[in-house]
């Protein structure tokens, strides 16, 4: 089964690098001018859960590209134990209103449970495709959250009711997520008003404990700010 | 070098790193304890084609003592104490029921039927008994007090063999009786607790992609404790492995293809015991009352303080009315060595 997985990795790193990554943005909307996004999500995604999130639009122009990252927490019941933080770049291509866009983001998760403490270090690969107007977008997107390693470590109750020689340390390809969901939002001068939802499944395609994702939210987009106040430059480019 | 190539580069190392330089979650006795089949030093036999953690204490040739774990899907650790039974002359019969426990793992799809799980306890009887009309008293927890029930409503007293049950909680003998207890049981937690939080947060980290995986999912929930069972949580019931792929689709035959144990056993010659845990939110006293009904004689004794746990967390109360019912079904006890009793 390694050799199999090895002998994919080739395929699965061409499949990831030749893709293009990206969240709840209207791409028609964003501009070098407000390059700057605040997001703030609430809902339902492995749990209820609130995000905040930045993106950054460093070219505006065939294609889009943003940088970025979030953190998310389980709210029901607060845990620093539980969490997600994702850096992230996005690539947008498409003319007129019809757009690909993707986001691919390293991501680090925190769990800690009865049994264990476990870290995971991965990556979210997101591929949508829509249609982006000035005023609204919906798209559809299909999304990789595999999960490279996790660092688990045993409770001392999981040692002393269930199985003492558990071994601490890294892991191998503990599980992720696939899912496939809509997207869209309506925009208005500086602000979008997104929902995402979607389904998603193990890995190897069985369900979870959530079968749904939903996630509400807004981005609030900033002017770019220069020497103290804000710039119409918009020739910021790489 | 261009991003797309240090991106292709990072991630080409992360896979050779998380394939070639972690530990694999599924190896055995990693994240979880190795079974039979993985660990021939563990106690083991073979019957139905599968290999079953198990062992038992006593005379072969002594009443037997018949002990059924909960679950479906956990194991026996939690009942060694009652090996204790053995010195007072029984013969006392522990196993990991098929796929729990530390028994060997099967396939899911190769787990077709429910009748399966009823002639490994047929045939674990067969395999431990030392002569065709040695008595038999079934002590079962939880689903092992159903298991026991399923048993004697297929088999009667089994030719004049089984002589007695000791009932630990069931939560129902018909299919239906089980989904009002599992809408009862079902969220064992509140949809905002931090354990469920756990639940599903951990699904974006672990998948019960293999047994292993499944298994140590299975035990966050278990060892997290059910609040309504009131289980005492400095006194966690001790277990080794929970089969969670067995548990899942044992529960999911039975409730798809539906199933009422009450048809014969009000024909069953002897009184049976239920033991019930006073705080028990799931199982209260009304609830065991009716199960205990469908039998022709069967007594219902509350242990105070504690809740579905009572087996382990009241072992020497449990113990005591264990001893006092065998001698009330008259189970002779083997004559010890020497021959004084």
């Amino acid at each position: 089964m390694k050799r199999m997985i090895i002998a994919a990795a080739p395929v699965f790193v061409m499949a990831v690098t030749a893709s293009v990554p990206a969240q709840e943005i209207n791409l028609a909307t964003a501009k070098t001018t407000r390059p700057s996004i605040i997001q703030a999500r609430v809902g339902i995604d492995h749990g209820f859960v609130g995000e905040v999130g930045y993106r950054h639009l460093l070219v505006s122009n065939h294609p889009q590209v943003f940088v970025g990252g979030d953190i998310a927490f389980p709210w029901a019941s607060p845990d620093i134990f539980d969490y997600r933080i994702r850096a992230t770049v996005g690539v947008s291509f498409g003319k007129q209103r019809f757009k690909f866009a993707g986001w691919l983001s390293p991501t680090l998760r925190g769990n800690e449970n009865a049994a264990a403490t476990m870290t995971a270090l991965g990556v979210d690969l997101r591929l949508l495709g829509g249609y982006y107007a000035q005023r609204w977008f919906a798209a559809a997107e299909v999304g990789l959250d595999w999960v490279a390693t996790t660092h688990i470590t045993l409770s001392d109750a999981y040692r002393a009711s269930v199985y003492s020689g558990a071994k601490d340390g890294f892991y191998g390809m503990t599980g992720g997520s696939v899912y496939a969901g809509l997207q869209g939002g309506l925009s208005f001068s500086s602000v979008d008003v997104v929902l995402r939802a979607g389904h998603p499944r193990t890995t190897a395609f069985a369900g979870q404990s959530l079968p749904f994702y939903l996630l509400a939210g807004v981005n609030v987009t900033l002017p770019q700010w220069h020497s103290g106040r804000p710039s119409n430059n918009t020739a910021m480019r790489r | 070098m261009p991003l797309a190539n240090r991106t292709a580069l990072l991630l080409g190392l992360a896979l050779t790193f998380s394939t070639t330089a972690c530990m694999d979650p599924n190896d055995p006795g990693n994240l979880v304890p190795a079974t039979v089949d993985e660990d021939s030093s563990l106690p083991h036999i073979e019957v139905n084609a599968t290999m079953l953690h198990a062992e038992a204490f006593g005379d072969p040739a002594a009443p037997m003592l018949m002990m059924l774990h909960g679950g479906p899907g956990s194991d026996y650790r939690s009942l060694l104490p009652y090996s204790a039974l053995a010195s007072d002359g029984y013969r006392v019969v522990f196993w990991d029921q098929r796929g729990a426990g530390l028994s060997k793992r099967h396939d899911p799809s190769s787990y077709t039927t429910n009748d399966t799980y009823l002639e490994d306890l047929r045939q674990v009887i067969e395999h431990h008994s030392s002569s065709s009309d040695q008595r038999i008293v079934f002590i079962g927890h939880s689903w092992g007090a159903m298991y026991a029930t399923w048993f004697i409503n297929e088999y009667g007293d089994y030719g004049g063999r089984i002589a007695g049950a000791v009932l630990s909680e069931p939560g129902g003998f018909t299919s239906d009786g089980i989904k009002a207890y599992l809408d009862r049981y079902f969220p064992p937690w509140s949809f905002t607790a931090e354990e469920m939080n756990d639940m599903t947060w951990s699904d974006a980290i672990m998948s019960p992609s293999d047994h292993a995986r499944a298994d140590f999912k299975q035990m966050m929930g278990a060892l997290a404790g059910q609040p309504k069972q009131h289980d005492d949580p400095d006194n966690v019931a001790p277990m080794w492995r929970f089969g969670a792929i067995i548990n899942a689709r044992v529960m999911q035959i039975g409730l798809e293809e539906g199933f009422d144990w009450t048809t014969h056993i009000g024909t069953f010659p002897h009184k049976v015991l239920f033991l019930r845990g006073e705080l028990n939110e799931n199982m209260p006293l009304e609830h065991q009352q009716e199960l205990a009904s469908h039998y022709g004689s069967s007594q219902v004794i509350t242990v105070l303080g504690t809740g579905h746990q009572q087996l382990w967390e009241k072992q020497d109360e449990c113990l005591s009315h264990i001893r006092a019912y065998l001698a009330d079904v008259g189970v002779s006890k083997s004559p010890p060595p020497g021959g004084a009793q």
